[in-house]
């Protein structure tokens, strides 16, 4: 079953970058490509002529991409099986941790300095995704199941922990394709730290990518409105990709001071929301 | 690496990959075992296909340092 | 048999290693973490350092930053005892061990910066250090007022519902850490572009985060 779910996230997330570049795309009113484009896209990269760069470090260089695909596999099986909330959110600081060696090991100055950025954000993310603490002192546990359960009984978080709900879509939403927030592949530094990450080597990035964005967009879902039949869920991914298609269609990308800037605003919120609830419960 | 070994490993993971799926919907091995043999496997095939499908390869070149 | 009373947070014990009254032990989620650790150190032992293009200001040419082999080695061996200091933090079942690695986690990370001959790298690692060595004064703290307060340091003690820590233990024991874990300081001080070592610099990141993500566990659950 969860080979299944994996091959299913892969092309979902897949499908889904393709939809959110069709949005921005006409949004900003341009055609766009088709949206199986990013299939198409991995196919492509897999055909290529690939090598390892002479400057590389070479089992990092590899490694590094399994490690990516890996975490998120994993992460997917956490959700699904209604595991604890706590590995998610470690899977996301070892994505930081992959993104940083993603960068730093081929050598090459662009890519060390997206990694330099990752780390930079990674500072302002952490406190945000840290955020799903006030979770726990809401619902008085961290698994994923008890949490529906607490949903289905008490109301949908969405609502009544709105401010966490925001920290997390921030979350979402720094690392969807083209958003605000992603710094650490701005074109000012090429393609950051994939910069040297090509043909066989991008496809497999690309396929753990697409089943990170699956994932995060699920564990949106799943937290904040609640457990639905998994044809609903993936639906329910898709709407909320959607509103993030809109901010990014409309929003520049931030330098990386204004991105944690923002990032750090957001934490302040939810830091008085905390302490809100630490006066009124 | 050559050809024959990249098969090789594309085989032996994907052989893994769907073992471990089939025990684990029989019931053979627990769920959560068959997801650990699956994280580990799969990226092991995704990389492997790709590896397999590749045009060809060639000594590595020097990083993009800029126009 | 030991297992946890609040399997709410990561799911229950999945295995233990008793040393004495000392019980280390690793739920799913401390397991993953464990094992996340474990690779990036042994990538760290096997893989060889990349060699960083910089470019020349002032003309077109490039070079590239060769990592001597004495060099290699003395980053290689911090690599590796910050990788094994890293995986002791997270079997840690006792708040005094995992404070003391966590210290260790801090003196391997300057070793890893501090290797590299080069004036700018060798300022920011002294600096780092002296960051360090403060940070290890809120990270004891914390341990010794949850020991006054409470009377143990043991997790599985601490971490059932008859037992109250108080919160300014828990803050000092977060700062402790992030003071420790150098990365998010290290890499906003930009001289880390002029080290060369992927792996070893690599290291610094994980076991700063795993670290990280092992004192919110501890801190939720007490």
């Amino acid at each position: 079953m969860i080979l299944l779910y994996i091959l299913f996230a892969v092309f979902a997330g897949l499908l889904f970058h393709g939809i959110h570049r069709k949005v921005i795309a006409r949004i900003q009113t341009r055609p766009g490509p088709p949206i199986w484009q990013e299939i198409l896209h991995v196919l492509k990269f897999s055909f290529k002529q690939t090598w390892i760069p002479k400057t590389a470090s070479k089992i990092l260089f590899m490694a590094i991409v399994a490690a990516v695909i890996a975490i998120w596999s994993g992460a997917l099986y956490i959700l699904i099986s209604g595991g604890s909330l706590l590995i998610i959110f470690g899977v996301y600081l070892l994505h930081k941790i992959t993104e940083h060696g993603l960068g730093l090991s081929s050598g090459s100055p662009y890519g060390k300095f997206g990694a330099i950025r990752s780390v930079i954000s990674a500072a302002s993310e952490i406190p945000l995704i840290a955020s799903i603490a006030i979770i726990y002192l809401i619902t008085g546990s961290l698994m994923i199941s008890d949490i529906t359960a607490y949903q289905a009984s008490n109301g949908i978080l969405l609502i009544t922990a709105f401010p966490v709900a925001i920290a997390m879509y921030i979350i979402v939403l720094s690392k969807v394709p083209y958003s605000p927030f992603g710094i650490i592949e701005a074109k000012e530094i090429v393609s950051g730290n994939k910069t040297e990450h090509f043909g066989v080597w991008r496809a497999g990035l690309e396929v753990g990518f697409s089943i990170k964005t699956f994932v995060l967009l699920a564990t949106f879902i799943t937290l904040f409105i609640g457990a639905m039949p998994f044809w609903m869920l993936v639906l329910a991914s898709l709407i909320l990709l959607l509103t993030m298609s809109f901010v990014c269609a409309v929003t520049p990308m931030l330098s990386p001071y204004d991105a944690v800037t923002i990032q750090i605003a957001v934490i302040i919120i939810v830091i008085i929301y905390a302490g809100y609830l630490g006066v009124m419960g | 690496m050559k050809k024959t070994s990249i098969k090789a490993i594309l085989a032996i993971s994907a052989i893994i990959c769907i073992t471990a799926g089939l025990f684990a919907l029989e019931g053979i091995i627990p769920e959560w075992l068959a997801a650990a043999v699956i994280v580990v496997s799969f990226p092991a095939f995704v990389i492997s296909l790709g590896m397999y499908w590749k045009e060809s390869d060639k000594e590595g070149d020097y990083p993009f340092v800029g126009y | 048999m030991y297992e946890l009373e609040n399997i709410n947070i990561e799911g229950q014990v999945v295995t233990f290693i008793p040393f004495g009254d000392i019980v280390g032990y690793l739920t799913p989620y401390t397991a993953i973490l464990f094992i996340f650790a474990a690779v990036f150190t042994i990538i760290a032992l096997i893989s060889k350092p990349e060699k960083q293009v910089d470019i020349a200001f002032g003309g077109d040419a490039y070079y590239t930053k060769n990592v001597s082999v004495k060099q290699m080695r003395f980053q290689r061996f911090m690599a590796a005892a910050c990788g094994l200091a890293t995986m002791g933090g997270v079997l840690s079942g006792d708040v005094f061990n995992f404070t003391l690695f966590t210290a260790m986690v801090g003196i391997t990370n300057i070793g890893i910066v501090a290797s590299i001959k080069n004036r700018h790298i060798l300022d920011n690692a002294y600096e780092y250090g002296i960051l360090a060595m403060v940070g290890t004064l809120p990270l004891f703290a914390g341990a010794a007022i949850i020991v006054a307060t409470t009377g143990t340091l043991s997790m599985w003690i601490l971490f059932t519902p008859l037992v109250t820590v108080p919160l300014v233990a828990k803050l000092l024991l977060v700062i402790g850490v992030l003071a420790e874990g150098m990365a998010p300081v290290y890499v906003a001080k930009a001289e880390i572009t002029r080290a060369p070592g992927a792996p070893f610099i690599l290291m610094v990141h994980v076991s700063s985060l795993v670290l990280f993500l092992r004192v919110i566990e501890i801190v939720i659950s007490m």
